[in-house]
């Protein structure tokens, strides 16, 4: 915990200061979203993946990252976008909390840097489905591209949000 | 104390080498300061290495250690506290201190007791004393006459100045405690008194320095030489410890983890390698090189978790003085035997034990054993004995607490269940002993009739099970009363590593726990098999060896289809053709049988753990890398359990399958008899005992065929005939009329060599009675009495006697046979005999028991051979005029039985009636052998007491004979 708590802090600064700040991105139905890239480990191509019969939806399974056992979140299911899945997912993997979790996504982008003033908080009209895990939008100059807050994901799939 | 020598040559082993490391740390510390300077805590440190050489010397009753060291540490305090300054001599004073303290080690190690040094701490001792003194002078004015104060910080200023090194005989007594035990004395240094000077001087006139000791120490005791370092004296031991120097050494625990960790990685990589090798077994250099790594990695995991391996010892050994303690308290006389101490178990493991292994001593001392008073009463001796003893048993450590104590009392434990709430009275009726008595496992439950404030503080044993399964081990019981109480904790090597078995269900595996594992069964329901996996209520149970054991499919787990109580069962028996299998596994104290696709293999795996959001998915425990690198989750037993609702809550433990009893002898003696519960389209319960029961089937209604004017059903190839209760009953409802067109459930009886089929309307349960059968209550042939389960009535129907008449209107094309046509028997004659009536089953024991007291015979009882055995050997003979002995029995069954009492010269003519529903030829052929004079059914009354009148007739003579030689 308070590891995390520390790099919310500098999140936070970092969220403040001017300066530019650096997202790994991805598509889901076409669409972009990005998470900041200090909180992103790696990104791998598809794995093997091991279902867990009654867990829910939107847990995936469980996948062997390089001997460690990470569990795979459909962001898919978890935005509850189910129209045209893709064939096979990357691995956007991530270390919340101590836990290994990989969001599975359509397709990865490029690491986008953006500038502070680019920022906008998420519009009311975006999907409360998605909204509830988004941490704001920034316009760059030819994609809008939705923050994805991990760390509501992981309260999320914790039941605390 | 009562440690065994082995164990308190092991706390010594360790003593010396924390006690040399931190002298080796003292020297440098001593030598960085002197060179560098005190730079921040490095003062605090060489003081707080000093103060516990000191304790834990004075802990092993190394007095002259202790002596010494707490002058040392006395010196250093005020510096420390910057009192005084950091002197050449205080320096050299130190160094000679610790020479004095290492050639004693050195002793120690050597001999196991501490050599005499009174002469050189003597002569270092005013030195020492002159330093502090000086210091004190220099820095504040003593107070005066101020005796030692209770405060840890005070008193090394307070004590010293007044005595001086004259010393003062006043406080002598304090810190001259010589024998060992001064360790729960001295232990606690605010109690270990300041007075150092006292103690050297009344000390040098009493023992005079040793020869060998005044030689060696001969320099340093001189007045201070400038050396810097004061390593001159013991040269010569000091080589000799050289070589045990580099014996241990220590290392954080947490380094170990990571080894341990990094290890299990490379296991899994080992087995993903050796996949890969067997896969490309083309290229011999490489298949060779995986061979190395395989057998390399096998000894490093091995060696890896040695070194995380500590003897049990370690906490047993502090049992010694809690059950001391306690029973002072209690004012208990206790002996406590350790055995094992040495066994060796995972270090994370001993720790997550010793919570509740403490508690189980407390327990013993406290409510197990009596106090000496109730233990003269009673014929023990005034002293109780725990014995606790940890020994390795397949892959597991077991360690077993011992009393000899008063024994769990169902009785007591009883009225405590339903005094709080935990189980209603009718329910604790129903327990078993074994159930009974585990009831201390219930929470909130504590026997003591008060609760004494040693335990029983709110932590029950239901803590200490919780505890134990929390790390993969089992709880075990077994309680005689009068006698004492067993606990035994079956415990996991170690946690890193589980051995494990790989299932599949579809295409995906799991693994389960070899902790958890019973048996594997493989079930042939093809044809010409006799095992069938049979419905009731939808749900499938399998009979293994008697009892019922519920199964689950993994398949219908998996899917999220159990539990399905409100779910329909659409799957007749027949699905379950084939070969299925199954493996049973224990929950707790019961067992059930998990369906599976395959067995794949049985493999080490690491168990890793799911995310904290997963743990809501209780059916499984963690997850694993396999070899072929796929991850695979392992099973949670308990978790299944729970989920599919085949739990055995205490509350309902009389009713549900426990096989867990088979270990203890009280288990069979368990007063409570399953009956297959039936609607027979009359209003109330009609019920047989599952005992009888063969099989249940369903039949379509066109199966039914009439053999004149019988109705029969094909089945296994000859004709099953059947019967319709309510018709034999003559009861005003009939089964065939309620339900034209339905399947019909039949309920398949084996008597003697043939089947018969009862058709029902509906099975409707197996439950577990234990309320004794009221053959008052007859009202028609074909009805054995009336029996009370949970207000309920239930008819039990004398299956056997209907088939017998039934039979006979088959064989012979009559009516109802006379069934009971023996003359009565003079009850006189009966009366002046005794039989014992051996049978494990409650149902039959009771029934046949007051079939012969109706009868007018005397009848004595026991529940298996052992105790029929013993029965008939303590009567000698003289009483028993014949012994009726069921076959199959736990234990002792009936023929080896027969075959005990015929070696018996006393009992070789002694009348042996089998009875029993095992009844074919090749059966009664092996009875005869081992000795029974005849052969009987269960449950026809009026032949038994005819048979019984027959052979007593004939053979009365012989008895008496016989039992009178």
């Amino acid at each position: 915990m308070p590891a995390t708590a520390e790099l919310h802090l500098v999140m936070d600064e970092a969220r403040g200061a001017p300066d530019r700040q650096q997202f790994s991105t991805f598509y889901i139905a076409g669409r972009l979203y990005g998470i900041d890239v200090t909180r992103v480990q790696e990104v791998v191509r598809p794995l093997n993946m091991t279902p867990i019969p009654l867990a829910r939806e939107h847990v995936r399974g469980l996948i062997n990252l390089r001997g460690q056992v990470a569990t795979a979140i459909g962001l898919r299911e978890l935005f509850g976008i189910t129209e045209a899945p893709p064939d096979t997912f990357m691995n956007v993997v991530c270390k919340i909390d101590g836990t290994l979790v990989s969001l599975q996504v359509d397709e990865i982008g490029d690491v986008i840097e953006v500038a502070r003033s680019e920022y906008e908080t998420t519009p009311q009209t975006v999907d409360e489905g998605v909204r509830r895990f988004m941490g704001g939008i920034y316009k760059t100059s030819d994609a809008l591209l939705s923050v994805v807050d991990i760390d509501r994901i992981y309260k999320f799939l914790n039941h605390k949000l | 104390m009562n440690e065994s020598p082995k164990l308190s040559e092991a706390a010594l082993a360790e003593y010396l080498d924390e006690c040399r490391e931190m002298l080796e740390r003292f020297a440098h510390g001593l030598a960085t300061i002197e060179a560098n300077g005190a730079a921040g805590d490095a003062l605090g440190a060489i003081y707080r290495d000093m103060h516990t050489i000191k304790g834990t010397s004075q802990l092993f009753g190394f007095s002259q250690i202790g002596q010494l060291t707490h002058a040392m540490e006395t010196c250093l305090d005020p510096v420390r506290k910057g009192l005084m300054k950091f002197t050449n001599e205080l320096v050299d004073a130190l160094y000679a201190g610790v020479d004095i303290v290492s050639t004693l080690l050195a002793g120690i190690r050597e001999t196991k007791r501490e050599p005499d040094a009174q002469g050189l701490i003597g002569s270092l001792m005013p030195r020492l004393v002159a330093i502090a003194e000086s210091g004190l002078t220099r820095t504040e004015p003593p107070a005066k006459d101020q005796l030692p104060a209770p405060e840890d910080t005070a008193p090394p200023a307070a004590g010293l100045v007044p005595k001086g090194v004259d010393g003062a005989p006043s406080s002598l007594n304090a810190p001259a405690v010589p024998a060992p035990a001064v360790a729960a004395a001295s232990a606690d240094p605010s109690t270990a008194a300041f007075g150092i000077f006292d103690e050297p001087e009344p000390a040098k006139p009493l023992v005079p320095p040793a020869a060998v000791a005044t030689e060696v120490f001969a320099k340093p005791a001189e007045p201070p030489p400038p050396a810097p370092r004061a390593s001159p004296a013991a040269p010569k031991a000091a080589a000799g410890e050289e070589a045990q120097q580099s014996e241990t050494i220590r290392v954080h625990v947490s380094l170990l983890d990571n080894l341990m960790n990094m290890v299990g990685e490379l296991v899994l990589i080992r087995n993903q390698v050796l996949q890969y090798t067997k896969a490309h077994d083309e290229d011999p250099e490489f298949l060779k090189m995986g061979q190395r790594l395989n057998i390399l990695t096998a000894e490093l995991q091995n060696e890896v978790m040695k070194t995380r391996m500590q003897p049990i010892g370690n906490i047993l050994t502090k049992f010694t003085r809690v059950v001391r303690d306690m029973g002072r308290d209690l004012g208990k006389k206790i002996e406590l035997e350790l055995t094992g101490a040495d066994t060796e178990l995972d270090k994370t493991i001993i720790e997550a034990i010793k919570d509740p292994l403490t508690h189980v001593v407390r327990n013993a001392v406290d409510h197990g054993i009596e106090a000496p008073a109730d233990r003269r009463k009673s014929g023990k001796s005034e002293a109780g004995l725990i014995r606790i003893k940890a020994y390795h048993e397949s892959g597991q450590v077991i360690i077993e607490v011992t009393d000899d104590g008063r024994g769990l009392d169902r009785h007591k434990l009883g009225a405590k269940a339903v005094e709080r709430g935990i189980l209603s009275a009718e329910a604790v009726s129903r327990l078993s002993d074994k159930e009974a008595q585990s009831l201390i496992f219930a929470p909130g439950f504590s026997t003591a009739e008060s609760v004494s404030n040693i335990s029983g503080r709110g932590v029950g044993m239901d803590v200490v099970k919780t505890n134990v399964e929390r790390i993969g081990g089992i709880v075990d019981l077994s309680s005689l009363v009068g006698f004492g109480t067993t606990i035994k904790l079956k415990i996991p090597l170690t946690l890193a590593i589980v051995p494990a078995l790989i299932v599949r269900s579809g295409k995906q595996r799991f693994a389960i726990p070899q902790a958890k594992l019973v048996e594997l069964l493989r079930i042939d329901e093809t044809e010409g098999h006799a095992e069938r996996i049979e419905m009731l209520q939808g749900r499938p149970v399998l009979r293994l060896r008697g009892r019922i054991l519920p199964l689950i499919g993994l398949n219908t787990l998996m899917a999220g289809k159990v539990p399905a109580a409100a779910a329909p069962a659409p799957r007749s028996t027949k699905e379950f053709g084939g070969v299925t299998t199954v493996v049973v596994l224990n929950a707790d104290n019961f067992q059930f049988g998990l369906i599976v696709d395959e067995i794949e293999d049985s493999a080490d795996i690491v168990v890793k753990s799911l995310s904290q959001f997963l743990k809501e998915l209780t059916i499984f425990s963690g997850a694993t890398i396999m070899g072929d690198g796929a991850v695979a989750l392992t099973l949670d037993i308990m978790g299944i359990a729970e989920t599919a609702g085949i739990s055995a809550p205490i509350a309902d433990a009389a009713t549900t399958f426990s096989t867990a009893q088979r270990e203890t002898v009280s288990s069979h003696r368990s007063d409570v008899c399953e009956f297959l519960l039936m609607d027979v389209g009359a209003p109330g319960s009609y019920a047989i005992p599952l005992s009888v029961v063969s099989r249940l089937e369903e039949f379509e209604h066109e199966k039914f065929e009439l053999s004149g004017e019988q109705r029969v059903v094909r089945y296994r190839g000859s004709l099953l005939p059947v019967f319709s209760l309510p018709r034999f009953l003559d009861l005003p409802f009939d089964v065939a009329e309620a339900q034209a067109d339905a399947r019909r459930p039949v309920v398949v009886v084996k008597r003697g060599e043939r089947l018969y089929g009862i058709e029902v309307r509906a099975i409707q349960d197996v439950v577990a009675v234990s309320s004794p059968i009221d053959h008052t209550i007859r009202d028609r042939p074909g009805i054995l009495g009336t029996m009370v389960s949970q207000d309920r009535v239930i008819v039990v129907v004398d299956i056997f006697g209907m088939i017998d008449a039934l039979r006979q209107s088959l064989d012979a094309g009559t009516g109802h046979g006379d069934v009971a046509t023996t003359p009565p028997q003079n009850l006189a004659a009966r009366g002046g005999h005794r039989i014992l009536l051996v049978e494990d089953s409650s149902f039959f024991r009771n029934h046949v028991r007051q079939v012969l007291l109706d009868a007018g015979y005397q009848a004595d009882t026991a529940c298996d051979g052992a105790e029929g055995y013993a029965t008939l050997d303590r009567e000698g003979g003289k009483k028993i005029s014949l012994v009726l002995s069921d076959i199959e029995m736990p234990l002792v069954d009936g023929y080896e039985l027969a075959r005990k009492i015929r070696k018996n010269p006393k009992f070789v003519d002694l009348p042996l009636v089998a009875i029993t529903t095992r009844f074919s030829a090749a059966d009664i052929e092996v009875g005869r052998t081992a000795g029974f004079t005849r052969y009987l059914e269960k449950l026809n009354a009026d032949k038994l007491i005819s048979e019984l009148d027959d052979i007593l007739a004939i053979s009365r003579p012989e008895v008496k004979r016989a039992s009178n030689g």
